[in-house]
């Protein structure tokens, strides 16, 4: 066994790259770039991403000249054949069967969407972007886009007029409109948003009648950890449009953000009086780690467990869209709607 | 010795001290003894006392696999990765998923324990067929290769079978949701896994005077490599398949043990394990308090920390040869 003489020195030099790293992580985690990534606010005012609404100015020809993310196009004013690269939910919730759409990761149709989708051409997108041939085929006349693939803006614009829509979190409904008039089908979106604004606020007097201030929480069962949910998902909808409360660990960590990332002691401060426990339905694994999760002590100590507010939605509230918000109201209608009127003290 | 035990034994005391939520010192060591609120009693024993054990199991089968790989392939870039463990590992828990998608933890986790078993395996049988036998780069070349081909079928059941949510779950390295059964399903296999690389480590030493040598030693050479590579396919396979793939600990931590050490392999071995076990112990400790209550993954730290002071270890000892 050989002594090292100078071990302190080895010690400091440790000592130092720890704290290095610590600094790169702090700076990383605190960078603005970072924090604007995770920000709800759009990054610039363009027309098609955030509260901006695309412009649309008629050219009197049968054309409209339209200002989005990506720049200048001119398109049909009434599009026959629009294909969806992640606007199918939009584009059905507007009336418009699409004529060639992208899945959703990869899986094919998302289930809630899938009866209406039957039939419609699926371009894949598994080998890394839209399969453009596929696309080419279906022969359309209007391309919308989310943002996400604008790196093949160029491509997709050489098959047909291309818009491409930031999706934002809290910003639904510019969007909805937005691609129910670039297809020419505004009036019917209207309509629709209208009604969906009844229904949101009969599900928040609904909800409001049954627990009150009680606080709710998104919690999702995620590969070695948990994600509580801030403003992703459906965030939006639960403490913006239905105005429900937010646990104070929601308000400590994630609303700043989509979600905080929480490990198995992290869920201990979980305060929430309901908790909607979301996993993916389609990854059996994370069916798994749910029933890892509920059977672990620390999870039965949970206020909201013992007082048996935990309803298991799978990946429900992780849909955005119009149609899937009508689902998500039907589906915590039921839930709150089962829990009885009485006060919120000693209702157990 | 003694200061590097004491050093990872001090490691795995601070961690029960730091978590996610703020704990009294004083309640954590009345929990440890039965005392304490019923909440910190929890967290004491149900979250960080079988995380802390769980890091010293992981971080202590990874470097110690590591420092058995590099003497048996003598090849100082060796970690567990190399005999294309992580890929049979990967492949086979893929396989089940496809099959039998709601199949339960427990047994996805042996999959990636009998994955890497049937790696090392068919990497054994090939390098066994090889004109100039069982030696450390045909070992070396063969791992290479196998693990290239078990990750073009896992990469082919990803994207025929659409899995590639699935490999994420299982492919994100951590410690953060273990609790005492998988500590359990580690310590069996670790700990006689241990035991017999302690047998293993005097033949081990001779082994690096060249295979000759240890054959004019009377040493069985070919039946040392076998059982030095099931220790390591033991202790790293159940390492990653409990804690996801873990970067760097199985390749740095024995070239620590062999600037202190030397090259009696003895002391190198148990030291690399020491080592390794601290150094997870460290880095999921820091991973869960800088941007407490919420965690960074522990590759991240490993990576951030490990590469530097991998340099600055090699830059001052011929750490290169390992004769």
């Amino acid at each position: 066994m050989r002594r090292v003489p100078p071990e302190l020195r080895r010690l400091l030099v440790v000592a130092a790259v720890v704290a290095v790293a610590v600094a790169v992580v702090r700076l990383v985690e605190g960078h603005p770039a970072a924090a604007r990534r995770n920000s709800r606010a759009p990054d610039v005012a363009v027309p098609g991403a955030g509260q901006t609404p695309v412009t649309m100015t008629p050219l009197g020809d049968g054309t409209v000249r339209v200002e989005h993310v990506q720049g200048v196009t001119i398109i049909p004013e009434r599009p026959q054949r629009v294909a969806s690269l992640g606007w199918n939910d939009e584009l059905l919730a507007a009336g418009v069967r699409p004529a060639a759409a992208t899945g959703s990761g990869g899986r094919g149709w998302p289930p809630h969407l899938a009866a209406q989708l039957d039939g419609v051409p699926l371009v894949d997108v598994t080998a890394g972007g839209p399969d453009l041939e596929a696309l080419a085929d279906a022969e359309p006349d209007l391309i919308i886009a989310v943002w996400y693939w604008q790196t093949r803006y160029d491509h997709l614009s050489a098959i047909a007029p291309t818009v491409v829509l930031q999706p934002g979190h809290w910003f639904w409904r510019e969007r909805f409109m937005d691609v129910a008039r670039l297809s020419g089908h505004a009036e019917p979106g209207r309509a629709k948003l209208a009604a969906l604004e009844e229904r949101i606020a009969a599900t928040r007097a609904l909800i409001h009648g049954r627990i009150g201030d009680e606080s709710v929480a998104m919690l999702r069962i995620f590969a070695r950890e948990y994600r509580l949910y801030g403003h992703g998902y459906s965030g939006p909808l639960l403490y913006g449009d239905l105005g429900l409360a937010r646990p104070q660990l929601v308000d400590a960590l994630a609303w700043e953000q989509d979600a905080a990332r929480l490990s198995l002691e992290g869920l201990v401060a979980l305060d929430a009086d309901h908790i909607l426990l979301m996993h993916e339905q389609r990854i059996p694994i994370s069916g798994a780690e749910l029933r890892r999760l509920t059977a672990h002590p620390i999870w039965q100590r949970l206020p909201a467990v013992r007082a048996g507010r935990v309803y298991p939605v799978a990946d429900l509230l992780m849909r955005g869209g119009v149609i899937s918000r009508e689902v998500t109201l039907d589906r915590l209608d039921a839930i709150f709607g089962a829990i009885p009127m009485a006060s919120p003290d000693g209702s157990e | 010795m003694a200061s590097l035990v004491s050093l990872a034994a001090l490691a795995g005391l601070a961690a029960l001290f730091v978590g996610a939520t703020g704990r009294a010192p004083a309640d954590v060591i009345a929990a440890l003894f039965g005392g304490a609120d019923a909440e910190t009693a929890l967290v004491v024993r149900e979250v960080r006392l079988p995380r802390a054990v769980a890091a010293m199991l992981v971080g202590g089968a990874l470097g110690g696999a590591g420092a058995v790989m590099q003497v048996v392939t003598r090849n100082p870039l060796a970690g567990p990765g190399i005999m294309g463990l992580n890929g049979g590992a990967a492949l086979v828990v893929l396989a089940i998923m496809m099959v039998q998608p709601h199949a339960p933890l427990p047994l996805l986790a042996t999959g990636s324990l009998l994955g890497s078993a049937a790696a090392a395996g068919v990497v054994m049988l090939i390098a066994r067929t090889l004109r100039a036998g069982l030696t450390p780069l045909g070992l070396t070349l063969c791992g290479a290769a196998v693990a290239a081909l078990f990750g073009a079928v896992s990469g082919a059941i990803v994207i025929g079978a659409n899995m590639q949510n699935d490999m994420l779950y299982w492919t994100v390295g951590g410690l953060g949701t273990l609790d005492w059964s998988a500590v359990g399903f580690l310590a069996l296999g670790v700990v006689p896994a241990a035991a017999l690389t302690m047998a293993l480590t005097p033949a081990l030493t001779l082994l690096l005077l060249g295979d000759e040598a240890a054959i004019g030693l009377g040493q069985p050479i070919r039946r040392i490599r076998a059982l030095g590579i099931i220790t390591v396919v033991i202790g790293a396979g159940l390492a990653t398949a409990v804690a996801g793939p873990v970067a760097f600990v199985g390749l740095m931590a024995p070239h620590g043990a062999r600037a202190l050490f030397g090259h009696d392999q003895r002391w190198t071995v148990p030291a690399a394990a020491v080592i390794g076990a601290s150094a997870v112990q460290v880095a999921d400790i820091i991973g869960r308090s800088v941007v407490a209550p919420s965690e960074i993954p522990l590759g991240v730290f490993l990576g951030l920390c490990g590469a530097p002071l991998l340099v600055w270890l090699v830059s001052r000892v011929d750490l290169a040869r390992l004769t």
